[in-house]
């Protein structure tokens, strides 16, 4: 089933090649291609048993040996597998009229992402995550070089570029030496071995550091909001939705799963850089002058949220967590969506000061955008909500304090969201903007799609947590008596 | 089998001095090349070599290594061969273009090209106006004086000389003008496939060599044939003046690795490998007794110490000629000013060879050391193994950190290239350095990987200085090669699938995952680190990240779009006046190079040419799918070496 998954993006594209001229045509057959992985992923969802810690659907390619080539789901993974094969087709779909150049270009590099992403998400091999999570960065850095915006593109994608590359290569070198250490570098047999508590936190500060860049954390924030701002809007969903949880799903399976007791040693440094990131950020965030940076600033902030809620050691924390971060990854690219899909096709300028007024013209748009600025501040029914409560009642089992610093981004997140739906929707309309059609059918279903999961998902939350409860239950963390707890 | 080779190689000089076709003896060298290839393959199947086998009265030896290493060496020759045909019959169209319709303009080269028959040709051309049949007798004797080889020249003046038609004379004049510009092409390439072969001879020799005498002839059987071919374009002041830095500071490293031969002999009275080995292996036993001592005055530590200064000039030597970075000075300058084509030879079979050298040499100085352990621990005041190791690991230090570093600030696309392969050496040396079975492995596999990316981009970059300045030359004799990075601007809109491929070998070198280069880069680090050199392993990873910039410093400029009112104002200056044309190559190089690519036919690149391009490019991609096919080469190598 999984190698399905991996397939059919690449046999997408490779249908692609052989079409020239036909745009239509091509764009068809890459949403059909994404289509049809997102059915296959429900399918393996619904097929999925989650009543076992194990890896599923484990496909074996032991014959093209190097590594243990084995692909396989548990019962985290399979979350974001879903939210790649879900957020591929909405990339596509929100790019369907405006690139002309280039377009079989385009489609083909997306699919061959999704099957990229898929990949880093199945692969049970350490070495194999590695060269997933960087073979990404080529393919991203030429999408933003191709068909970014803005003179200053070159330089955003060479900054996202060296970023993530200086910051994964500690992680190789942690990679390499686990594998001398231990001699293999399968998921399964690191988590049988008991590594010492000195050279688990050299391997930790190397997977942090490649970690904390993708997320991104405090001092490595950088690049995201300049990679967001120049790269096309699918690359901006793609980026947010997806590449961001690479992220999340490492600490996850690398840090808290196999490197338990380091965890446990630098969670109050983790946490101190998260509650530096979630304020500083939303502060920063209050102050942007363009859409697609604002958005990418509080992303920066929920992410944050999410990796506080990770290294809380508690079921609800990290659970908490993983709903967080598919939230975000519903609802961001919804907001990306909206200024940098709607309004920036509209109006060509994504300087707020240039846009006033909205609601006179493009009545849906804002009841649409309201919604969605509600859902990113963590109004309660959305998902969004309940990851952030999660994540918060489980750092406060760990440190009240840290908890409440924490929870100053909710409200910090609300100050921005709604400055920023205010000062675009209302007031009198904006002199120098032309009248404005309001959205069309593709754009409408296409808000409409993230946001039914959203509100659907924040209702009946189970769905998900059934299946979590098991696989989040093994990667808690019991507490030696001997080690004074901090806070 | 190295006799058949050396035969097969004379027989094809002896082909060649006969005035063949010049596209004809390029395929027969490469054909030859790739004959070799196999027959060296032929030796690996049908003999034993065990420990391996000494040719030649001991002169050579050859084992596993050897030979693997000599057939990759053969192939890439053989690929590096065909991309040149081409270049040629491009050259001949041209210059019977120009030459034909602006018999004028070519009265400069040809003066420039024999200066001594400049008064002569002066002569003719006044004579020519009033005499015909004179000036036709005169062109004879005019041709019958400069040389010329060309007999269709001779033939067709002999046929057409009777004719007083002045037209013809023009053309006459032309194609013999022609026939000299050609022959001098044909020159360099008689001289570019006879030199090739030379220098591929130099290469196999010297990886399989066992004596001092024959390490020398090889490597400088080798290093000349380097120099020659780096003057090939003796027209070129830039190629000329290459040859001469190269030449001499590749003299100087001979004279180092001459002087270390000779210090060497001059203590031990030995000139073969082995029996050096044996003599210092049981010399290291003996020389903690005191009495031996007085009984062997030459047993003292002034003796030993000397031999070892011999061995360590001879590696310097030979770090010199890779370009390893105290000692690399030249090679940017080199590559820089060498034409492409050239520069191919200079980074790829001068360096594989001297390397492989380099680790049998590593070899035997460790086994002394593990005899010498044997006997007694500390020898000598310092070891032998010891030294060179640590020679090998700062020279890669170096090499790792001046090759990226300072090819920050490069904008010339073959100096840059220069630098990675700097820094390429300084990864290759601290696998030979740290010297463990695993490290071995990553040796060779880094030296595969080396060959298959360098050779892809340099065929690439010859592609491209086809496609880019085909246009812009027309009225040069030969083409221009690319020097700056600039002017691959642009070049994704204009022909994206070689610029794709020329970024996924740049994104292999600088080591991004799921490409070849990786996987070397992963598996030295891997070596690295197990046996504990975590500083050089830290130093090596934060190196590649900066040489990652200037990756995509290259990356960066194919995307660059050129802004369209610049670009339809050329294509209207254009189309315009044809004369416009070379101005704007000089105002405008890239945009004119844009235009010249999209008007430019399909059938600009040979098919050979562009096929080796797209499988070089696919075997880098997808290497990751059947990685086995080279890892089990190297590892058997590596356990060769350690286990028989």
């Amino acid at each position: 089933m999984i190698t399905l998954l991996l397939l059919i993006p690449i046999i997408g594209s490779m249908f692609l090649l052989l079409i020239n001229e036909d745009e239509l045509k091509m764009k068809q057959i890459a949403l059909t291609t994404s289509l049809i992985n997102l059915f296959i992923s429900l399918f393996i969802w619904y097929q999925f048993d989650s009543n076992i810690t194990q890896y599923q659907f484990v496909s074996d390619f032991s014959y093209l040996n190097l590594y243990h080539l084995n692909f396989g789901v548990d019962s985290i993974s399979i979350y974001f597998v879903l939210l790649t094969t879900f957020v591929t087709p909405i990339a596509l779909l929100s790019n369907y009229t405006t690139i002309t150049n280039n377009l079989k270009f385009f489609l083909i590099s997306f699919l061959i992402l999704e099957s990229l992403q898929i990949c880093a998400f199945v692969s049970l091999d350490l070495l194999l995550f590695y060269i997933f999570f960087e073979s990404v960065l080529p393919v991203l850095f030429i999408i933003i070089v191709i068909f970014g915006h803005g003179k200053d593109k070159f330089r955003s994608a060479l900054l996202f570029f060296l970023y993530t590359l200086a910051g994964s290569l500690p992680m190789l070198l942690s990679i390499l030496t686990i594998y001398s250490y231990i001699g293999s570098t399968d998921f399964q047999l690191i988590s049988l071995y008991d590594i010492s508590l000195d050279y688990q936190k050299v391997l930790w500060l190397g997977f942090f550091v490649a970690l904390a860049v993708k997320t991104p954390l405090y001092p490595f924030i950088i690049w995201l909001p300049k990679a967001h701002a120049d790269s096309v809007l699918a690359g901006s969903i793609i980026l947010a939705a997806t590449i961001l949880k690479l992220a999340t799903y490492g600490f996850l399976r690398v840090l808290i799963n196999f490197l338990p007791d380091a965890t446990h040693y630098f969670s109050p440094l983790v946490q101190t850089i998260c509650i530096i990131s979630i304020i500083y950020s939303s502060f920063s965030t209050i102050v942007q002058q363009d859409t697609k940076r604002l958005i990418a600033y509080s992303s920066i902030a929920h992410m944050a949220v999410v990796v506080l809620g990770l290294f809380s050691n508690t079921i609800q924390g990290i659970e908490g967590a993983i709903l967080l971060s598919i939230a975000h990854g519903f609802v961001s690219p919804a907001l990306f969506i909206c200024v940098g899909g709607i309004l920036y096709d509209r109006t060509h300028t994504r300087i707020i000061q240039n846009m006033r007024g909205l609601v006179v013209y493009m009545p849906v748009f804002t009841v649409l955008f309201c919604i969605f600025t509600l859902a990113n501040t963590g109004i309660p029914l959305s998902l969004n909500w309940l990851g952030e409560i999660m994540s918060l009642m489980g750092i406060w089992n760990e440190s009240p304090l840290t908890a409440v610093l924490g929870a100053s981004g909710i409200v910090l997140s609300a100050v921005y969201s709604l400055f920023l739906y205010n000062r675009l929707s209302y007031g009198s309309y904006h002199p120098s903007l032309q009248p404005l059609k309001d959205i069309d059918r593709r754009e409408f279903f296409l808000l409409l799609s993230l946001l039914i999961p959203t509100f659907l998902l924040g209702i009946f939350p189970n769905v998900i947590l059934d299946t979590l409860h098991m696989s989040v239950a093994s990667l808690l963390y019991e507490v030696p008596s001997y080690v004074p707890t901090i806070l | 089998m190295l006799f058949i080779t050396l035969i097969t190689l004379i027989i094809c000089k002896a082909l060649l001095s006969e005035r063949l076709t010049l596209n004809f003896s390029y395929r027969i060298t490469s054909i030859i090349l790739l004959l070799t290839a196999i027959l060296n393959y032929n030796t690996l199947l049908n003999f034993d070599i065990v420990t391996g086998i000494g040719i030649y009265n001991g002169l050579f030896h050859i084992t596993y290594i050897t030979q693997i290493i000599e057939i990759f060496l053969l192939i890439t020759g053989s690929i590096i061969l065909i991309s040149w045909p081409f270049k040629n019959e491009l050259i001949t169209e041209i210059s019977l273009s120009s030459s034909s319709h602006l018999p004028n303009t070519n009265q400069p080269e040809q003066s420039s090209f024999s200066q001594g028959k400049e008064g002569k040709v002066i002569v003719n051309d006044k004579v020519e106006k009033k005499y015909p049949l004179l000036y036709s007798i005169s062109l004879e004797n005019y041709f019958n004086q400069s040389l010329i080889e060309g007999s269709k020249a001779k033939e067709l003046l002999y046929n057409h000389g009777n004719h007083n038609n002045l037209n013809i004379k023009y053309s006459l004049l032309s194609s013999g003008r022609l026939e000299q510009n050609n022959h001098n092409f044909i020159n360099y390439g008689m001289n570019y496939s006879i030199i090739v072969l030379f220098c591929t001879l130099g290469a196999s020799l010297l990886i399989s060599c066992s004596d001092l005498i024959s390490m020398y002839l090889s490597i400088e059987l080798q290093s000349f044939s380097l120099y020659v071919l780096s003057t090939l374009y003796k027209n070129s002041e830039l190629s000329t003046s290459a040859g001469l830095k190269y030449f001499l500071l590749g003299g100087l490293s001979s004279c180092l690795i001459l002087f270390g031969a000779g210090l060497i002999y001059a203590y031990t009275g030995l000139t073969n490998f082995e029996s050096i080995y044996s003599f210092l292996s049981i010399y290291s036993i003996e020389i903690n007794n005191n009495l031996l001592q007085i009984i062997y005055p030459f047993l003292s530590e002034e003796y030993s110490s000397s031999i070892f200064l011999g061995f360590i000039f001879i590696f310097v030597g030979f770090l010199f000629k890779i370009a390893a970075a105290p000692f690399h000075n030249w090679s940017p300058d080199v590559y820089d000013e060498t034409p492409t084509i050239v520069t191919i030879w200079l980074t790829l079979i001068p360096k594989i060879s001297i390397l492989i050298l380099l680790l049998e040499l590593h070899i035997h100085i460790d086994l002394i050391n593990q005899l010498s352990l044997f006997g007694q621990l500390k020898i000598f005041s310092f070891n032998i193994d010891t030294i060179t190791k640590n020679l090998l690991l700062i020279s890669s230090l170096f090499s790792l950190i001046i090759g990226s570093v300072v090819g920050l600030a490069q904008n010339r696309i073959k100096r840059l290239l220069a630098y990675s392969t700097i820094s390429h050496i300084g990864y290759i040396l601290l696998a030979l350095g740290i010297y463990t079975e695993q490290s071995i492995d990553s040796f060779i596999f880094y030296i595969i990987q080396y060959i298959i990316t360098n050779l892809n981009i340099f065929l690439i970059i010859i592609a491209l200085s086809y496609i880019i300045n085909k246009s812009i030359n027309n009225d040069k004799t030969y083409f221009k090669d690319i020097r700056y990075i600039s002017e691959f601007k642009g070049l994704f809109y204009s022909n994206p699938l070689i610029s794709l491929s020329f970024s996924i070998c740049l994104f292999s070198i600088a080591g991004i995952p799921p490409l070849i280069g990786f996987f070397s880069k992963q598996f030295v680090l891997y070596s690295a680190i197990q046996s504990g050199y975590n500083f050089i392993a830290i130093v090596a990873i934060f190196v590649s990240v900066i040489s990652a910039s200037y990756y995509l410093k290259i990356i960066k400029t194919f995307f660059i779009d050129f802004d369209s009112k610049e670009l339809n104002n050329n294509l209207l200056q254009n189309s315009s006046t044809s004369t416009s044309l070379s101005t704007n190559v000089t105002s405008s190089l890239p945009a004119s190079a844009y235009i010249g690519v999209s008007s430019s036919n399909e059938g600009i690149l040979n098919n050979s040419h562009s096929f080796l391009i797209s499988t070089l490019t696919l075997s880098i991609l997808f290497f990751i799918f059947k990685p086995s096919l080279i890892l089990n080469i190297t590892q058997l190598l590596s356990l060769s070496l350690f286990y028989i």
